[in-house]
């Protein structure tokens, strides 16, 4: 089976397929357990062991015991704590489901598969969580995870979670979840990776960049472009370029835009509270859905300096201010049709309040 | 696939469309989206609650094109009719999309009327959903000669016929380029145009360029914009837009009317059109009722 069918039949699986999958394997995945038929298989079916069978030890099985864990709220380095705060994410939301929207991956020399999950979940605020005490209340939320995997376990992620969406269903306030947030101190390898990646972001340096199979080079090219004209040079009447004139665009706290005057709109308004951002593309991946349509994974990065748009955040201003994010486009006809994009405005907020990141003196 | 909803509708029959639905599947209906079993369990109780105080449910047109398959539904009793839009994005027999649209106003009203006899009608129902949060962004409404605007041909599926192109085309300038001359071309004394419960073009009831202008007066800054178009020979479902600013009590506030129009068409002339825009929805996210 081909990857273009792969894509197609994660969109279209019944969850008693995802779960006993009837393809043949297509991906040698040396090291992967003998039952994985592909990474997306391999990202689908242990996300839902740890998640939805609550295995929640079967981390110790999926994770290397070292493994960095980088999201814009926190660090975690090690699978001791990849468990502890699966545990307590489960005691706060009791029913989440991790509900698989697409698997984006690569395939990367010596046997290192690197895969971008998009996960929407529903779930019910039982327990006091990262946002403070329990509200009762059940919220969705969007989550890109990439991973990086090899010989059968995760050994790098990066993680965003749209949670300014969720709070506003669970009836938090931006503010007052970012300042529960802020009360806990951060460790200093936190601190010291958050300073490095908004001084990497600033100088337009990515972190890496993979080499893509030339059938997706154009592909790479096109995000590129992307971010350097829309984000970086604000050319807006290029967004018929890049987007279908339908193309709709899901953007972090209820963001929706449709068609290019509504998704230039939503673009200017939020680089206005940062308007000496620059994007920076750290990682590309592409799996081809079918002959029209490519699905696209991006991470990447976003610095500059704080601009309050509301006065209440007026005591940020001039604050540097950095944000790792994640898109996920579906391309047809060579334009993007559906865009879904994930950063955590909540840790953003909480990270000026903290004074991070802190810039270095040139 | 909109058979399994007749079968939910018509026969109570909640299986079939359980076992159509996938564990990603969505469901939007009262503009949130639903995932997963409890959700779309609850759903199909509201669902049945709803059709025990109708008599009958009738399907009055469809359109499929591809994956993708719509039709409006009209609820009925002696007193009134409910219109409601669904659309479903399936294959096989697998269901990943449901879309639904519903006059909520009108439920409303039929629903609690026959909830408590004599209760006043009130426009809330105890189990329509949260819609998911929104934020707006301001932008630019003009149409600018060298910015770009989606037009039925950008939309429409590559196959549909220029007849059917050229008709939608006629359609969406009268709507969206307030184009009332346009009108006459298109619409006849017996086309039936209902927007909501209210039914236009009727003896005591406004017409189609009266009712236009009004909309145009009553929204200021309006943008127009397609999300889907699906349609055939003589029917189409047009998923539209708008956004606007709206005069309320608390001031000027920027809205956004997501529209669902079902329209059927014959001898390049509109023959029937629907219009759903969900009212508790709106109300619920703007705090304003619905300027028509």
């Amino acid at each position: 089976m081909s990857e273009t069918s792969i894509a197609k039949t994660v969109y279209w699986q019944p969850l008693n397929d995802m779960l006993d999958p009837a393809r043949s394997k297509t991906q040698t995945l040396a090291g992967f357990d003998e039952e994985f038929v592909d990474l997306a298989d391999y990202i689908l079916r242990i996300t839902h062991r740890i998640w939805e069978q609550k295995n929640i030890g079967a981390c110790y099985d999926y994770y290397a015991d070292y493994c960095p864990v980088h999201t814009l709220g926190g660090y975690a380095d090690s699978v001791d704590v990849v468990v502890q705060n699966t545990l307590k994410t489960i005691a706060a939301f009791p029913d989440r489901s991790l509900i698989g929207e697409d698997v984006i991956y690569r395939e990367e020399a010596n046997d290192v598969y690197y895969s971008s999950h998009r996960i929407t979940s529903i779930m019910t605020n039982k327990g006091p969580s990262e946002f403070g005490a329990p509200t009762g209340k059940t919220g969705r939320v969007t989550t890109i995870a990439d991973c990086m995997c090899r010989d059968n376990k995760i050994f790098y992620e990066w993680l965003m979670r749209d949670n300014s969406f969720l709070i506003a269903q669970l009836g938090i306030e931006l503010d007052d979840a970012a300042a529960f947030q802020a009360k806990f101190p951060v460790s200093s390898t936190f601190t010291q990776w958050l300073n490095e990646e908004y001084a990497r972001t600033c100088a337009n340096e990515a972190s890496r960049w993979e080499v893509l199979p030339e059938q997706d080079k154009q592909w790479g090219d096109f995000a590129k472009s992307w971010a350097d004209q829309i984000f970086n040079k604000r050319m807006f009447n290029k967004l018929s370029d890049f987007y279908k004139p339908n193309a709709s665009v899901q953007w972090p706290g209820g963001r929706q835009a449709t068609g290019n005057a509504a998704i230039g709109g939503m673009f200017i308004k939020y680089l206005a509270s940062c308007p000496d951002a620059n994007m920076v593309v750290d990682h590309i991946c592409v799996t081809h859905y079918d002959d029209n349509r490519v699905n696209i994974a991006l991470r990447w990065g976003l610095a500059g300096h704080y601009n309050a748009t509301q006065s209440k955040y007026a005591q940020f201003n001039q604050q540097p201010h950095y944000i790792l994010g994640a898109t996920h486009f579906e391309i047809e006809d060579g334009v993007i049709v559906k865009e879904f994009t994930v950063f955590d405005e909540v840790a953003a907020l909480a990270n000026l309040m903290r004074k991070l990141p802190q810039a270095t003196e040139a | 696939m909109l058979s399994t909803i007749q079968q939910l509708l018509e026969k109570q029959d909640t299986q079939t469309l359980t076992a159509a639905l996938l564990h990603s599947s969505r469901w939007l209906l009262g503009e949130r989206l639903h995932y997963g079993p409890i959700q779309q369990r609850g759903l199909m109780a509201n669902w049945l609650d709803i059709t025990t105080r109708f008599e009958t449910v009738e399907l009055c047109a469809k359109v499929q094109s591809g994956d993708v398959e719509a039709g409006v539904f009209c609820l009925s009793s002696a007193s009134t009719s409910t219109y409601f839009i669904a659309q479903c994005e399936h294959r096989n027999d697998a269901i990943k999309q449901l879309l639904q649209w519903v006059d909520s106003a009108s439920l409303a009203g039929h629903y609690n009327t026959k909830e408590a006899p004599g209760y006043d009608n009130s426009m809330s129902l105890p189990f329509w959903p949260e819609p998911d949060p929104l934020q707006l962004s301001e932008f630019d409404p003009q149409l600018h000669l060298k910015t770009t605007h989606a037009g039925i041909s950008d939309v429409v599926a590559s196959n549909t016929s220029d007849k059917s192109k050229a008709l939608l085309s006629q359609w969406w300038q009268v709507w969206q380029g307030f184009d009332t001359a346009g009108i006459k071309e298109l619409y006849s004394d017996a086309t039936h145009i209902s927007v909501n419960s209210q039914v236009l073009n009727k003896e005591g009831s406004p017409s189609i360029s009266s009712w236009l202008t009004q909309l145009e007066g009553k929204l200021h800054r309006r943008y127009c914009q397609l999300e889907q178009v699906i349609a055939d020979e003589s029917n189409a479902l047009v998923r539209w837009r708008i956004d606007a600013d709206l005069k309320t009590d608390n001031g000027l506030i920027r809205v956004r009317l997501p529209i669902a129009t079902m329209l059927t068409f014959n001898d390049n002339k509109i023959t029937n059109e629907y219009w759903v825009v969900d009212s508790i929805a709106f109300e619920k996210r703007f705090g304003a009722l619905l300027p028509f």
